[in-house]
């Protein structure tokens, strides 16, 4: 009985799905922005010639930047010290430092007058500066990259007194809001600094997956307080809240319309990134696709394997830069439920059109650098 | 009798009434025999032409050893059995705290009686495990690569049946046995490698006695279990041990003064790490706040470096193991692994602190599920590989974002990985 009452749908699915009529025109209306691709092989110099040549393709990164603090989620999902094989982090699931490091030099000589380095570390309220460590990376190449960088780890309080509420506009798909650390809106600027990457749950990873990390495990982890955030909770997965629906986020966070709705993993997920693309505006996103893997996430999906696409994407709305990395790696952005990439899920990229973030229609956003075709790299092949 | 250091001990099984069953022990590193209370003056007489023989040792439980007086061999009756999860034998991997799991572990005590008694031979046996009815190797292997990786010796013990069926010339028997000689014989020829010091960056002080005892050694154990390598000492003894170290933990009730105040007021003004109970550093001079804030202690500016003031205590020794590693940095870890499982990594440095020896054990006496790696900051100019039965063999060193790095091959218990640099403070 308890089962069914989850699963099936209800009048209140129901009239959420009729809703999602009115979704189409936002979906038509929304917004388009450049997108710019590049063909970059190495973490060596030319990244960061292609990343600037890149940036000023988006309109430059001092109209973006001068005089404005940028939070810069990067993406660290996962263990530090698991690996695919031998392969290091920062060539399979994580983003790798060479990228973060030349952004945040290219962002600090652009004139940002601070950058805070933010993510939320995997199962973890240690600072960020020590996860890096135990990936075998050294902060301080990136703190000396820029005239003021600061690190943080988004799961916890951090530096922040309060967290920072952001609403969803129109109330999304599931969640009407979400409460984050503060570094999320002590800033002018959000950068998503993601990898290219398929996603068991999402179909892909790319820049507005990559901020579902933003959420705070006090509030969304699977210890999280119930009526508080717990500061002491962040040591484990999103799983239990987000993933699964099995309990609820903290009762002082906007709470998520449950009632009626699935509890899988493949219909939450897209529609949490979705939402929270909508409540927290990401005003660029960079994707590193150099050294990356194929057929998930991370090492602990069975089947993964290392692959060399050698793109750089970046660009200033996420629908169209993460429509056009979706493009990159083999797969139509238009795709729904049941085509590839999303065989198994929702296309968070169709939820978010639907939101009116951005639009996923290639015919609409304009790519400078490499076109689509010339730069395509079929991860199923 | 020869010296301490040079015994290789075995203990003689009760059901072995013979002399004759010692034909068994000639050509092998076996020099030692540990005799049971039951056994005949016959039996012990006969044995003495061939062996040093010692009858029912004095074991002591770890807590009961009065680190001021060790005596030549330090006897830790209370060790367990290495494993992963609930107990040798076990399918089910028990997860700790960490997510990671769970391991029983003896490298830190041995480490730590090594430490506190230095002077000392340290030899650490249990009780039977769970499953003595197996006639299985690698229980035993683990448990004497694990001593003899760190310098201890654990006399060889024989499962009933193992013991029955050597007498009765039983080829599965006679398997068992050959393989463990073979083990003693190849770590007879590393002994002097194997008694080399932990390289760490922490030293733990403590009286390890009393209320204390329970907080620093658990401390100990868990600080192993993150890789995180310490030196451990007695207070008196603390402050020339302080060279060197980038923190140190004063784990005593007892407040601080004298010479160990005056050396830790020192080593804090230089730019180390002090972490302490808030009340054992009532004496501690030229404190003044730091812009560093955490949620269990209060942090103190002093002169170059920090104090650490526990606010509530070693309530959570994990805790406590994992607050001490970040608050000192993992940028002092000598070397980190990758796709560790359930290898634990403990390095040790050469008297010319030429060469790092990471003694690397596998607690799972499976291969890795996946491709180990050690990496380390510091420039590493070669590295070789050895685990039982085989020579020593170079390893290709390669360059990543992360450092110098080493790719493991598989190995079921042990590998002592060599990493040539310089290892110097």
């Amino acid at each position: 009985m308890a089962e069914d009452l989850v699963t099936r749908p209800t009048r209140r699915a129901f009239l959420a799905a009729a809703a999602a009529a009115g979704f189409s025109s936002r979906a038509a209306e929304a917004p388009a922005g450049r997108v710019a691709i590049a063909r970059c092989h190495t973490y060596g110099p030319e990244l960061h010639e292609s990343l600037s040549r890149m940036l000023d393709q988006l309109g430059g990164a001092a109209r973006l930047v001068r005089g404005k603090t940028v939070t810069m989620k990067i993406n660290l999902t996962g263990s530090p010290t698991m690996r695919m094989g031998t392969v290091p982090a920062e060539k399979a699931q994580y983003t790798h430092p060479a990228v973060i490091g030349s952004l945040i030099r290219l962002l600090g000589d652009a004139g940002a007058r601070r950058i805070q380095v933010v993510e939320g570390c995997f199962s973890s309220d240690e600072p960020l500066e020590e996860f890096l460590l135990a990936a075998g990376w050294d902060p301080a190449l990136w703190a000396t990259a820029a005239e003021r960088v600061i690190f943080e780890n988004t799961n916890t309080l951090g530096r922040g007194k309060r967290y920072a509420r952001f609403l969803t506009p129109g109330g999304g798909h599931l969640f009407p809001g979400f409460d984050l650390n503060h570094a999320y809106a002590d800033c002018d600027v959000v950068v998503s600094v993601a990898k290219l990457k398929e996603h068991a749950t999402c179909g892909v990873t790319l820049g507005m997956k990559n901020m579902f990390g933003a959420t705070p495990l006090t509030i969304y982890g699977d210890y999280a307080g119930r009526e508080e955030p717990d500061e002491s909770a962040a040591r484990s997965g999103r799983v239990l809240v987000m993933h699964q629906g099995q309990r609820p986020p903290s009762k002082s966070a906007p709470q998520p319309r449950e009632v009626g709705t699935p509890r899988d993993d493949k219909w939450r997920m897209p529609r949490i990134v979705a939402d929270l693309a909508a409540a927290l505006p990401v005003h660029l996103t960079v994707i590193d696709g150099i050294d990356t893997m194929a057929g998930g996430e991370g090492p602990w999906i069975r089947g993964v394997r290392p692959v060399h696409p050698g793109l750089l994407i970046a660009g200033l709305n996420p629908v169209c830069t993460d429509a056009v990395a979706a493009a990159c790696m083999g797969f139509n952005p238009m795709a729904g439920r049941g085509t590839a990439p999303f065989e198994k899920c929702d296309s968070f990229l169709e939820l978010a059109e639907q939101l009116g973030v951005g639009t996923r229609n290639l015919a609409r956003i304009e790519v400078a650098g490499v076109p689509v075709e010339k730069a395509r790299f079929p991860f199923r092949s | 009798m020869p010296p301490v250091s040079s015994l290789v001990p075995l203990e003689w099984p009760d059901a072995w009434q013979e002399a004759g069953l010692a034909h068994l022990l000639e050509g092998t590193a076996f020099n030692c025999v540990l005799l049971p209370a039951s056994a005949p003056a016959a039996l012990e007489g006969a044995l003495r032409e061939r062996f040093a023989v010692l009858r029912t040792p004095a074991w002591r439980k770890l807590a009961e050893i009065d680190w001021r007086s060790p005596g030549d061999v330090v006897l830790i009756g209370d060790a367990g059995w290495p494993s992963v999860g609930a107990g040798p034998g076990s399918d089910e991997a028990e997860a700790g705290p960490t997510g990671l799991p769970w391991l029983e572990s003896n490298g830190w005590l041995i480490r730590m009686a090594r430490d506190l008694a230095p002077q000392s031979a340290v030899w650490i046996r249990s009780g039977p495990p769970e499953d003595a009815d197996r006639i299985d190797a690698g229980l035993y292997l683990l448990a004497q690569c694990e001593a003899w990786a760190h310098g201890a010796r654990r006399p060889l013990w024989m499962p009933p049946r193992v013991a029955a069926g050597l007498a009765q010339g039983n080829a599965a028997a006679m398997a068992w046995w050959r393989r463990l000689a073979a083990n003693a014989g190849w770590w007879v020829q590393r002994a002097e490698s194997a008694s080399w010091p932990t390289a760490a960056r922490l030293l733990v002080i403590s009286g390890f006695a009393g209320a204390d005892a329970q907080a620093a050694t658990e401390f100990l154990n868990l600080a192993a279990r993150r890789n995180l390598p310490w030196r451990a000492v007695l207070p008196e003894q603390a402050v020339p041990a302080l060279r060197g170290m980038a923190a140190a933990v004063y784990v005593d009730q007892q407040p601080l003064e004298g010479g160990l105040l005056q050396g830790l007021t020192e080593f804090v003004r230089l730019g180390g790490l002090l972490v302490c109970l808030k009340e054992a550093a009532a004496a501690l001079q030229g404190l003044s706040a730091s812009a560093q804030t955490h949620p269990r202690y209060e942090i103190r500016q002093a002169g170059r470096g920090r104090v650490a003031l526990s606010r509530e205590g070693w309530e959570d020794p994990y805790v406590m193991a994992q607050d001490v590693h970040l608050l000192m940095s993992r940028r002092h870890d000598l070397v980190r692994l990758f796709n560790p499982g359930s290898i634990l990594a403990w390095p040790a440095v050469s008297p010319d602190r030429r060469r790092l020896r990471v003694h690397l054990i596998n607690y799972s006496r499976r291969g890795a599920a996946h491709d180990v790696a050690v990496q380390s900051w510091r420039e590493v100019k070669a590295a070789s590989i050895e685990m039982p039965g085989m020579g020593r063999q170079n390893v290709p060193v390669r360059r990543e974002a992360g450092g110098w790095e080493v790719a493991l091959e598989g190995f079921d218990t042990y590998c002592g990985l060599d990493l040539e640099g310089n290892w110097d403070g």
